[in-house]
Order: C-alpha cells, then structure tokens, then sequence
C-alpha cells in the first residue's frame, strides 16, 4: 500500500467529509465587530448553567438564537426573553447565521472542543464552559484552530476575573496571583488542591429517551450508550465519558488558578499518577476518592489533588494550599462556612510594589471577553491556557484509568513510552463528531 | 505467578508444575470473577475486585464480557470497568505478550454469537489493545448499523495499515447508514497515517 503524505491524507479526507459535517456557511468568516458594535450573540447549550450565562450576557449585548438538543430546555429558557428569539436543535445552524458574532458554549462537557472548534472555523468568537476538551488532541485542535482562525476565546474559569465587579468582589484571587508572583511565599514548590469526592449515582434502569431530548446529539462524540436518566441533564459530570468527575470540573478552576499565580500557562507536567475509589453502587463511575500528583520540572513543583474527606483545612468546599520557601497561602475557591476567597489580610490588601509584577486586572470575565472581541486581544483564560489547565485533569484521570504513573511530555505533549496512554490521550469520536 | 505467566509456561511446555498451579488459582479466578458479577455481593467488595481486575487477565475476558448486556445495570457497570481494568492492565509498557493475549480473548467474544450491547462494549475496550491481528474480527462489524461505530472506535486506534485497509474495504461495501460513519474514522485516522509503517 503506497504511503500517504499527512497532506494528501488530509486534503482528501477533508473533501470527502465537508459534505457530510460542515454547513455551508461554517467555514464563512464574517467580519468582525467594530469598537463601538453590539455584539451579537448565540447561546449553544441552556440547561441550568448555559441560561444563567445567557441572562446575563443578553443585558449587555444581543441575543440572536438559543441551541439546545433538549426542546424543554429551549422553551426555558425562551421565557427570559421579551420578544421571539430564533431556537434550534442542532448548533450548527447558529454557526451558519451570518448575523451571530460570537457564540457561548455550555452544553455537556463532551462536546466543548468539537463546538469550538466549528465555531472558530465558522468566523465566531467563542466563550465555552470548562473542560475545554475531552482529550489531549482535541485541546490541541481548539488551539491550533484559534490561532488559524484568530478567534478570541475565553474558557469559563472565572477565577482568573477575580474579584468581579459583577459578581463576588470578595475573592481576592488578582491580588494572590500578584502576591505570587512578586515572591511573597518565596520559591512556590507544592501545591495542595482538594475538593469534596464524587457522589454516588441512583441506580435507574435505561429506558427510551424522552421525546424532547435529541439522546444522538445530547452523546455527541461519546461512546454510543442507551438513555438513562442518571446520565443528564446536570449528572453527566459524574460520568468518566461525558464530564470526567469533580476534577475537570471544579478541579478546572482550581489549576487555573494555580498555573495562573505561578505563571506556568504554557507548561505542563512530566509525570502524573493517580489512585482513586470506584463507587460502590450506582451508576456514576467517577471515582468517588481520587488522589492526583503532577510533578513539574525547571523549576520543580509539585501539585497534589485530594479527592477525599481528609482535608488539609476546614475548606471542606475546595481550596488550594500554597507552599512556598518562606510561608503558605491558603487560597479557597468556593464559599463555604469557612469563608470564601484568601482570607490572608495582608494578601487580600495586596498592591504591587513600584517595578513589580502587576498581572492585568480583568474588569469582570465576561466582559473581558467582550473588551477582546473588539480589541482583538487576549483574554485573561485564552485556548492555550485553558488547554494546559484541562490538559492537567485529562492527564489526572487518564492515570487513574489506567492504573499506573504517566511520563509525559509536555513539549510534545504525549505520553512517553505508554502507547496505550496515548490511545486514551488521544481517542477518536463518535461518527461525523471530531476535530 | 499470575494466569497469564502460567498459561504461558503451558504454552512454553514446561508442564506439570504450572498444571498443578494452575488448577490451584483458577478457584480464586472464578472467586474474584464472582465477585465482580455476583448477584448479591457488597458493593464495597465487588469494586474493590473490580480494582484489581488487571491481574485476571485473559481467563476472565468471557466470562465478564457475557454480562455486558446483565438486567442488573450494577453487573453491567462493573463487568464493563473490570474489562476496561484488564485492558489497561495489559497494555501497559513492557507487557506485550500480556496485551496480545488480553485482545485474543476480547476477538474471540467479538467471534461469538453476542448480542449488541455486549458486542459494542467488546469493540471498544479491544481498540485499546488490539494490533493487525485482531483487524478482521474488528472490520466485521463495520457493515452493522448498529456497531459500525464502536467497531471505527476500535479500528481508529488501531495502529496497523491493515486497519486502514479493513475500512477502506468496508467503504466500497456500504450501505447510506455506514458510509458516513466509515468516511469520518479515514477523516480521524489521518493524524495516525504517519505512524503507520
């Protein structure tokens, strides 16, 4: 069999797919808007969350069309709205409508890069919900595709806009990162994550889908699976396949963080392992229990997540402990009795001193995403940093799965001499949806 | 010595001592198996088997693959996480023999005559371990609406040429259900053509 060039591979698949996947106009590239334009929106995925962002992005600027493969899930979140808005089931006529700006992606996690990516590719700016991928090589198509397409994409860490005039001005997390960065801990070595375990699931039988659920399009890439209703609407976090667990999903934001106030957006680990608790009942099969360690090398840090009730601090809701040379730093992430944020005063007052380290202030994470899209600038969680974030929680999973520590290379990007940890790295998607 | 260095010793002819051995573990085999799909076992203790599922090896490909389709969705659950355990046991670096035999099994289920859950599930835990070998007990599926699917998941991954071959192949047989569905695994498996000798 003659060898194929990568090239002619491509070129020729690409033809022979366009038909089948792409809608006329997703390769179309709109103009941008000017400084002083609305921008346009399209809201893809309004179950629970997807309509919370859409309330609150519609009273900045318009919304032209809501997406969801769940019809209850549409006439929801139709009622926000005064007049008609345009409705569909299948988000690539929004990326079809020429008229739509910017696109804002939270449907389940499965589908985040494929959308992203036919969003770019169709001229839109994009603001999509973390995980920013399923896997490795999917993070890696979102980034090659906005920097090919030069598309503003903001991913929904929201850690990073802290404190947001809009929302809770009392999480000091701007003022931890300058503290960081301007060597208040010292030399930052380990880091300590922890979040509540994964919860066990009900034990329901599968059943025919509801006929207001697309069940094909709500799976998207994942391995075809027959319709429970302990997999979705909000329960697909708890499924490896669909949301990977409390790691890609919290844990996203609490490496956010972390790589952010250390200012490694562009590293990544050279070893992972994992152990982790499989629930003992139920359907959810992510582990209940998951203890990770990433090591980083030049310099060397190590950051740990502790997935279990033996918690380092009374922040039962999640927090990150920062060890430095010369003291630690609690940073919490979320609200709970023992408060919220970076209780450290002299942190929490922090201004950086005249020739330091001062990070830029967002004024808020979506309008950071809106200043961009007409400026054209980098937002504060642009694709590559959320790719090296979500590539963190990919990894943390992938060698719990597996069963055994990862050597990896964050240059290349690829497990060293574990093959099958790059199948899992790298897995396909089901039928037209890959990238 | 666990079941796969014994079967090998079988194989190796070196007779009566792993006999006598083997015929010592396959108790605890079907123990640990039992466990894993027994009707009425503590959850706690068929997940911890589950756990550490990665040393039955190939012995208990069969009998977990044959409660994929289980009415019990915990059975279900848990015979399709100890497979998965198994594969990924035995893909690890260094265990090729250990790999090879696991996806020797897992063909030998997909040669079966299974019904549909089990079949789909058993294509995409072997796409984890298979090699050239195990290409056509993959392809055979290809024309199969219903698997068509899980038996591209497998052949995607598969890093022989035989797999692009196989789909090739099923591409000139197909009907407007599985022509699409072949097209885009050639589509996914052109970043893996490099890899390919």
């Amino acid at each position: 069999m003659e060898k194929l060039s990568r090239r002619s591979f491509l070129k020729a698949g690409a033809a022979a797919v366009a038909p089948l996947v792409l809608p006329s106009g997703v390769l179309a590239r709109p103009g941008q808007p000017g400084a002083n334009d609305k921008i346009v929106l399209g809201f893809i995925g309004v179950g629970g969350w997807g309509t919370g962002l859409m309330r609150q992005m519609k009273e900045v600027h318009p919304a032209a069309a809501i997406c969801d493969v769940d019809t209850d899930h549409l006439a929801s979140a139709a009622t926000w709205f005064d007049e008609d808005v345009d409705q569909y089931g299948d988000y690539r006529r929004v990326l079809d409508r020429a008229d739509i700006d910017a696109v804002v992606i939270a449907t389940p996690d499965q589908w985040h890069a494929i959308q992203a990516v036919h969003a770019m590719e169709a001229g839109k700016d994009v603001y999509v919900e973390k995980p920013l991928s399923r896997t490795i090589a999917e993070g890696q198509a979102v980034v090659e595709t906005a920097e090919r397409c030069g598309a503003v994409l903001q991913m929904g860490t929201q850690g990073r806009s802290q404190p947001d005039p809009t929302g809770r001005s009392d999480v000091r997390f701007h003022q931890a990162c300058n503290f960081i960065r301007n060597g208040g801990l010292g030399q930052v070595t380990r880091v300590e994550c922890w979040h509540p375990g994964n919860p066990i699931g009900p034990d329901t039988p599968d059943e025919p889908p509801p006929s207001h659920l697309d069940w094909d399009m709500w799976l998207g890439p994942a391995r075809w699976a027959p319709y429970n209703s302990a997999r979705c609407p909000g329960s697909f976090r708890f499924f490896m396949e669909y949301g990977g667990g409390v790691l890609r999903d919290f844990g996203a934001h609490v490496l956010s963080n972390a790589l952010w106030f250390l200012d490694r957006d562009g590293d990544g680990p050279v070893r992972v392992s994992a152990t982790g608790k499989r629930p003992p009942s139920g359907l959810y099969d992510a582990p209940l229990e998951l203890d990770v360690t990433w090591e980083f090398e030049d310099p060397d840090l190590t950051i740990t997540w502790r997935q279990h009730g033996d918690f380092p601090s009374d922040h039962w809701g999640g927090a990150a402990l920062y060890h430095g040379t010369d003291r630690s730093l609690l940073v919490a992430g979320s609200a709970d009795e023992a408060g919220a944020g970076v209780a450290d005063e002299e942190v929490r007052e922090y201004e950086p001193p005249p020739g330091g380290v001062n990070v830029f202030r967002s004024p808020g994470h979506h309008q950071n995403w809106f200043d961009c899209i007409k400026s054209r600038e980098t937002p504060v969680m642009p694709a590559a940093s959320a790719h090296r974030v979500t590539s963190l929680c990919i990894l943390g999973n992938a060698a719990w799965q597996l069963g055994r520590p990862l050597e990896f290379d964050p240059v290349a990007q690829r497990a060293v001499g574990d093959e099958q940890a790059n199948m899992l790295l790298t897995r396909p998607g089901r039928g037209p949806w890959h990238v | 010595m666990n079941l796969h260095e014994l079967a090998k010793c079988f194989r190796l002819g070196l007779g009566l001592a792993a006999a006598v051995a083997l015929m010592a573990a396959a108790p605890a085999l079907a123990a640990d198996v039992e466990t894993i799909i027994g009707e009425d076992v503590d959850g706690e203790a068929r997940f911890e088997a589950v756990h550490n599922a990665g040393e039955l090896g190939t012995e208990a490909v069969a009998p977990l693959a044959a409660e994929l389709n289980a009415e019990n969705t915990l059975i279900r659950r848990a015979a399709r996480e100890a497979l998965e355990v198994i594969v990924h046991h035995a893909g690890r670096p260094g265990a090729e023999d250990e790999r090879r035999a696991v996806a020797d099994a897992l063909a030998e289920v997909l040669a079966e005559d299974h019904d549909t859950a089990v079949q789909r599930e058993v294509l995409y835990v072997i796409g984890y371990c298979a090699d050239q070998r195990h290409v056509d007990a993959i392809a055979a599926f290809l024309n199969d609406p219903e698997l068509a699917d899980a038996a591209c998941f497998a052949l995607v991954l598969n890093p022989s040429r035989a797999s692009v071959r196989a789909l090739v192949n099923a591409f000139a047989e197909a009907d407007e259900d599985t022509a699409p569905i072949i097209v885009h695994a050639l589509a996914q498996k052109a970043n893996a053509a490099l890899d390919i000798e």
